[in-house]
């Protein structure tokens, strides 16, 4: 017998209704199956004119490529039958194949029957069961067809009205193309408050499609602590059976699963760690005392939940020692001023984490997706508080990168009674993949308007400034690697000053220049422009104290060395960070090469914090995703360094092989540190006949002016005056040129204004004859 | 001379009659002249220039210099005016 019923035991299912093993296939269609013999043969306890249509069948249960399928129709031959849908891989000889019971086969044996006038809803005057203890043979009922089982009342709270046990499969409906098909539901008629209804026991397999469970009462649904079970399941309602409601199979894979229970404190669903695969998905948890571990359990776990809602619940969690709850996506309030909503057994090792899910697309121009792209939370990037790089994850070939971020830490506040709370905010997503530039933009991290988490596009757009083709040559270390160097606090940040009237000499990574009336100091990196006499310094890690704004006297090593200078007037620059741009082959690295390195760094699969890239992707500028930006393009290309998003920390570079891609350092009060170019100044004189006039006076100068002048000459025989200029800026200027001396033909004098740009300052004057001298 | 009489005063923008000199008068062209000639050495080049002539005979302080009184009885020939 392979359904049994007996008065103690009551029904249960034993075997599958009919199994076996496969014959030839080869006339199978992909949506076929071909039994070796009609459902007639094999377990019995058939329905009346039994049929394999309106039943499951599992092919190579229990193998990783097991499928299960609805079989709609039955040829005349009676073994070949079509199912629901293409198989994934098809039945071949051999294949081990099980047919399901149905309740249609358990309502011919005593103890369960049609509801009177009812055509699908069966009542049972027995308990009812899947499977045994001894876990063999392997046993399989499905509810399909949108049949009902109202359960008899076993008036126990530790045996189960409806019962899975090892080796039993249970399954309700299936699965149509990933949509769940329901195939009935089950109500438990319990007298009293407490009892249990719905037990899976340890080894029980459950299948759930659009399945729910409604009790009279309080009542129970218990899936035993087990690593032998295995439960599916998509879209199950559990009504009034949240009480000491057990979920503790571990590997369970559940989505959209609505919990309700009846408002008692008993109302209590207990989860644990499920396995890798395992998952909670779309959980409503309706009017119970919230979730819990194993009872007096204190092991260390970890549980998860995503999507998760809370409504009109008693409490949310209770938190036992050593638990780790991460509920992703949560729609709910926590009080934190009690431990109301999440209580805290123990302090010990415990905590509550709020996550907000993040889908990030990453595509290119053309909206295709970008393989292998690194995508960053950076989170708390408002110049206050420790910045982080909590999330770091990279795209798929669909450019898809997903991760789960960080909003709210709950611990149990010191002494108890209310929770502490650590949130994290400021969140900003940054993009890297070589050869695209960079891409920043804040990040919102809470559910979104009518639905869970966020998704946010990002299109990263061609580096037109990358030069390096070979990334693996770009991400080189080199010979020396690039450093970066912090400051130990903003007002101790690195300066580049300037100096003129210099005496002695300099030793580079070993002088201190130090301000003899301010006592400023800080030890010279390196010379940038010129030389000891008159020039630019790096000064790394500076004291506390400015050099004096209007200048000062400069000494070396506090006195010590032989070196004096006069340090320019408003010179000083501060810059949190300074690079340090090592060597490739022995020879400085250009600024080329700087910004091909720093974009290859980024793009690394596993981001290199040893030697501190993550600061830099933290400091980097926002809306650039990194410390450096291409300016213009050009041989070569210029480049500038720029602040962080909260413009506080700003970035200078030492130990470039020149300054002739320098545009500019951005400082930390956002002014710039702008290399010298030289550029030419050119002033032709001539009169209206076009007649070149040598000794004309040229004074060109700044507007306002000061000694000394750009420039103060006479035009030569051709009647031009030269000169250079040290370009850092546009600069405003003024221009005279005179000549009305005695004895020789003399001019109106002429006056102009002008800029001298990176590309210098040229003007032709003509100057008229100045008949009333 | 003319420089014995008039002294230009750059740092306040004005021209005045040098106390000790020789009292001649002059044409206002020649005073015209002669800050033309001084406004072009090398020294006065960064200073706006004082005057302006409008014909051989009517010339205009401009850039905000003025001229004292005395100085101006000692100018014939010509008219010379403060810029409106």
């Amino acid at each position: 017998m392979s359904i049994t019923t007996s008065a103690g035991d009551g029904v249960r299912v034993t075997t599958a209704a009919k199994n076996g093993t496969l014959g030839s296939q080869a006339a199978a269609a992909s949506n076929e199956i071909i039994f070796d013999t009609a459902i007639t043969t094999n377990n019995g306890n058939l329905m009346v004119s039994p049929t394999f249509v309106g039943r499951l069948v599992i092919v190579r249960q229990g193998l990783s490529n097991e499928e299960t399928r609805y079989i709609t129709a039955v040829a005349g031959d009676n073994v070949t039958c079509t199912v629901h849908e293409d198989w994934v891989t098809q039945p071949a000889s051999g294949d081990a194949y099980h047919v399901s019971y149905i309740i249609q086969d358990a309502a011919t044996l005593t103890g369960l029957s049609l509801i009177t006038k009812r055509v699908a809803d069966y009542t049972s005057s027995r308990r009812f069961s899947v499977g045994n203890a001894a876990g063999t043979p392997f046993a399989f009922f499905a509810m399909l067809n949108g049949v009902s089982l109202e359960t008899v009342d076993g008036s126990s709270t530790t045996v189960g009205d409806f019962t899975v046990e090892a080796a039993g499969r249970f399954d309700n409906g299936y699965s149509f193309s990933g949509t769940p098909v329901s195939g009935g539901y089950i109500i438990g008629t319990p007298a009293l408050a407490g009892e249990l209804v719905f037990d899976a026991k340890t080894g029980a397999l459950l299948t759930l499609n659009d399945w729910f469970l409604t009790c009279v009462q309080s009542n129970e649904f218990e899936i035993d602590a087990s690593s032998t079970s295995k439960v599916r399941g998509e879209k199950i309602k559990l009504f009034s059976s949240a009480r000491e409601m057990h979920l503790l199979a571990d590997d369970l894979q559940i989505d959209n699963l609505t919990i309700e229970g009846k408002s008692t404190t008993s109302d209590i669903v207990r989860l644990r760690q499920l396995v890798s695969t395992g998952y909670l998905l779309n959980v409503n948890l309706i009017s119970t005392n919230g979730l819990d571990t194993r009872s007096a359990d204190t092991s260390t776990e970890t549980i998860a939940l995503k999507n998760a809602t809370f409504i009109s619940n008693l409490r949310l969690i209770n938190v036992n020692s050593n638990k780790t709850w991460n509920i992703i996506n949560p729609v709910w309030t926590v009080n934190t001023a009690s431990e109301s909503d999440i209580n805290f057994q123990t302090s010990t090792s415990n905590s509550v984490n709020e996550y907000f899910s993040l889908d990030a697309l990453v595509a290119d121009t053309a909206g295709t997706g970008v393989d292998a792209a690194r995508v960053k939370i950076v989170e708390n990037d408002n110049g206050a508080g420790s910045p982080a790089l909590p999330n770091q994850v990279n795209t798929d070939s669909n450019g898809d990168a997903l991760t789960n971020i960080l909003k709210r830490k709950f611990t149990e506040a010191g002494g108890g009674g209310s929770l502490t709370t650590v949130t994290h905010s400021g969140f900003s997503l940054k993009t890297y993949k070589y050869g695209r530039a960079p891409f920043a933009g804040a990040q919102t991290v809470a559910n979104q308007t009518g639905g869970f988490g966020q998704s946010s596009s990002v299109t990263l757009l061609p580096d037109t400034f990358q030069v390096e083709t070979n990334e693996a040559t770009a991400v080189s270390d080199g010979t020396q690697k690039v450093v970066f160097v912090e400051s130990a606090a903003l007002n101790q940040s690195h300066s580049i000053i300037k100096w003129t009237s210099g005496s002695g000499t300099l030793v580079e990574g070993t002088s201190t220049i130090d301000g003899v009336t301010s006592g400023a100091s800080g030890t010279l990196e390196e010379i940038i422009e010129g030389d000891e006499t008159s020039g630019t310094g790096i000064i790394k890690s500076r004291n506390s104290t400015s050099y004096t704004a209007g200048g000062e006297s400069l000494e070396e090593n506090g006195g010590a060395g032989d070196w004096t200078a006069t340090l320019t007037a408003s010179s000083e620059k501060r810059f949190y960070w300074l690079v340090q741009a090592g060597t490739i082959s022995g020879s400085p690295r250009t600024f080329q090469q700087l910004y091909d390195h720093f974009n290859a760094k980024f793009a690394e699969a596993t981001l290199d914090t040893t030697d501190n890239w993550d600061d830099v992707i933290i400091d980097g500028r926002s809306e650039f995703a990194g410390p450096i930006q291409g300016v213009s393009l050009g041989s070569p290309s210029k480049f500038k360094t720029v602040r962080n998003v909260a413009l506080t920390h700003g970035w200078c570079i030492s130990g470039l092989s020149s300054l002739a891609s320098t545009t500019a350092y951005t400082a930390n009060d956002g002014t710039e540190f702008n290399p010298e170019t030289t550029v030419s100044i050119s002033i032709h004189v001539k009169d209206i006949s076009n007649a070149d006039i040598s000794g004309a006076r040229v004074w060109i100068d700044e507007d306002p002016s000061s000694t000394p002048y750009i420039m103060n000459t006479t035009t030569d025989v051709n009647g031009d005056a030269n000169t250079t200029y040290k370009y850092t800026a546009d600069q405003p200027i003024v221009v005279h040129v005179r000549k009305s001396s005695p004895l020789a033909t003399r001019y109106v004098p002429f006056s102009t204004t002008g800029t001298i740009g990176s590309s210098g300052f040229s003007l032709d004057v003509t100057l008229a004859v100045d008949s009333n001298a | 001379m003319i420089e014995k009489d008039f002294k230009i005063d750059f740092k306040n923008k004005k021209i005045s009659l040098r106390p000790k000199g020789n009292e001649e008068d002059y044409q206002v062209k020649e005073l015209y002249s002669y800050l033309q000639d001084i406004f072009d050495e090398p020294g006065n080049m960064k200073y706006d220039i004082p005057i302006e002539a409008k014909s051989k005979n009517e010339f205009v302080l401009v850039n905000g210099w003025t001229i004292d009184e005395k100085a101006l009885k000692h100018l014939k020939g010509g008219t010379l005016k403060s810029a409106a």
